[in-house]
């Protein structure tokens, strides 16, 4: 089984710039003096996100429309 | 000697059904412990007392005539302003809404306690937009220095202070098993899609729930009853009918299996939160239950996948008013909304599939162990100090509040089982603990009986805040 890569780390180069120019893709206009504080923010995201890296996703399908019922003999 | 208002739900409706108690009484008895505690609570942003009191004597009336309607009939209670309320303004605690007109009819589920005879005292403070659990203004009438938790933290310190017998909250992240957990009372976060959330001001929509916050097991358990119920024209209404809650109630546990996840929910607690824990599993022995050690090696998967899928949905619930009015927001949630607006859709991908990886893993820890619940801690800190909005580790450590009363919440908001955080006892300074059993998907009744028969046990209910206590 080829070794899963991890994301881990990329986003800690999101920096004023580069908040700049995902807002401007976006539509966004942030003032200048908001940027340290949103990428810090974005960076806290992405570390917390980055939790998931090391889980075997294979197979599963997003939960895009959430149904709580679980298949009789408990697998979901 | 007690007052009408410090009856539980159930108390208060077996009086009233039988005219030992007039509604008109309960209802006095609520808007005097209401103006006795608001100007330290602040657990209100609008009170209806005219409309209280008409809608009591009609209450009045009508069970003289004997058209009692049910547990409900006559009780007062008190709607987070997240809800529509007929006739009054949504706003959210928040300046976006500020000047937002009242709405013109009623929440699907307010509109069943509405139909059930519940009268609504008033409205209550919640966090912006239900994101996140401090709830300023309120405060906690355990300690009114020290938050009431949140983002349903205006109806917890209500309930606790008996100015409500039951009020409605919402919970995305634990923002109804929080503030239960918090100021010592009851909450029931149902399982998701059994409870319309049709007139309720989204934070996430695969995530958020509505519920009651209660006094006791049984009052929550009817209250549930009451609003849930398939709605199809709630797009996340599910076809399975709710459950009754009651059902299971006032039967034992003998043999009951009842699991608890040590690793994860145990890893970072105040000391007192973790012996108060372990003091209730003893309780579930002590019933007849057995009580088993069940590691659910995905519980940070499924706290991570529901952290993303939360602030990113939020983030496109807000996404045309971040744009038109950010100076509107509070600074807080300004940020959020603005960083998550630039999250990659991929992370959202991923998070909804590491959803379903936990969810799975769930069931089979259900399975594997034939479960009927298990049990966590409801909160790692207990209150914190409204100018301190962190909570303290013996290591001399801190965390914000934001991260300690959500992360053993989030993972069943992810899973969308439901939970009932029921008080587990006391720190040294006096405030509430809480713990979560954590049933099957729509098993409501089994896990209402389970805390029902530990808090029946365990004796935590008897006391009461110091705020109306004296």
């Amino acid at each position: 089984m080829p070794e899963r890569k991890s994301s881990a780390g990329g986003y800690k180069a999101i920096d004023e710039e580069v908040i700049a120019i995902l807002a401007k893709i976006e539509g966004l206009e942030f003032p200048t003096e908001r940027l340290p504080a949103i990428a810090q923010r974005l960076r806290d995201m992405h570390e917390l996100a980055s939790e998931l890296d090391s889980v075997d996703l294979t197979g599963s399908e997003p939960a895009i429309r959430f149904d709580p019922t679980w298949a009789k003999g408990g697998a979901a | 000697m007690t007052e009408p208002c410090d009856l539980t739900l159930i108390e208060a409706a077996l009086q009233l059904e039988s005219a030992r108690l007039s509604p008109v009484e309960l209802i006095e008895s609520a808007l005097a412990r209401l103006e006795q505690t608001e100007s330290q609570l602040h657990a209100f942003v609008s009170v209806d007392a005219e409309g209280a009191r008409s809608a009591a004597r009609i209450a009045e009336a009508e069970i003289a005539r004997g058209d009692y309607r049910g547990p409900l009939h006559g009780i007062p209670i008190a709607v987070k302003d997240i809800f529509d309320l007929k006739g009054v303004p949504t706003r959210c605690n928040s300046r976006v809404r500020e000047h937002y007109p009242p709405a013109v009819e009623d929440a699907v589920s307010v509109a069943k306690t509405r139909s059930a005879g519940a009268i609504f005292i008033g409205k209550t403070v919640t966090q912006e937009f239900a994101a996140g659990v401090i709830s300023d203004p309120a405060r906690n009438p355990w300690d009114p220095t020290r938050i009431p938790g949140g983002s349903s933290g205006g109806s917890g310190a209500s309930v606790a202070s008996g100015s409500s017998l039951a009020a409605f909250g919402s919970d995305t992240g634990g923002s109804i098993r929080n503030p239960a957990s918090i100021n010592g009372i009851v909450g029931l976060k149902p399982t998701y899609g059994t409870v319309s959330k049709r007139g309720v001001f989204p934070l996430s929509w695969s995530l958020d729930t509505v519920g009651p916050l209660g006094k006791r097991v049984a009052d929550v358990a009817h209250f549930y009853n009451a609003i849930s119920g398939i709605d199809p024209l709630d797009t996340s209404s599910g076809t399975t009918r709710p459950t009754d809650a009651t059902a299971e109630i006032g039967q034992d546990i003998r043999g009951l299996r009842i699991g608890v996840m040590r690793p994860f929910f145990f890893d970072r607690l105040q000391p007192d939160v973790a012996s108060a824990v372990e003091r209730a599993f003893s309780v579930f022995s002590e019933l007849g239950a057995l009580v088993i050690e069940t590691p659910w090696d995905s519980a940070k998967t499924a706290r991570a996948a529901s952290f993303v899928i939360n602030r990113v949905e939020a983030a496109e619930v807000h996404r045309d008013t971040i744009r038109s009015t950010p100076d509107l927001f509070a600074e807080e949630l300004r940020l959020r909304l603005e960083s998550n607006s630039l999250f990659p859709a991929t992370g959202y991908l991923r998070a909804l599939k590491a959803r379903s990886v936990a969810k799975a893993s769930m069931a089979r820890l259900f399975a594997d162990f034939n479960l009927d619940a298990v049990l966590a801690p409801a909160s790692a800190g207990t209150a914190a100090l409204a100018n301190d909005l962190n909570t303290t580790y013996p290591d001399g450590s801190e965390e914000p509040v934001n991260l300690a009363y959500t992360r053993l919440t989030m993972p069943f908001n992810a899973t969308g089982q439901p939970v009932v955080a029921v008080p587990c006892g006391f720190d040294r300074l006096g405030l509430p603990i809480g713990l979560q059993v954590v049933g099957r998907p729509f098993g409501e009744d089994r896990i209402c009986r389970i805390a029902h028969a530990y808090e029946q046990a365990a004796g935590w209910i008897e006391r009461k805040p110091a705020l109306i206590s004296g």
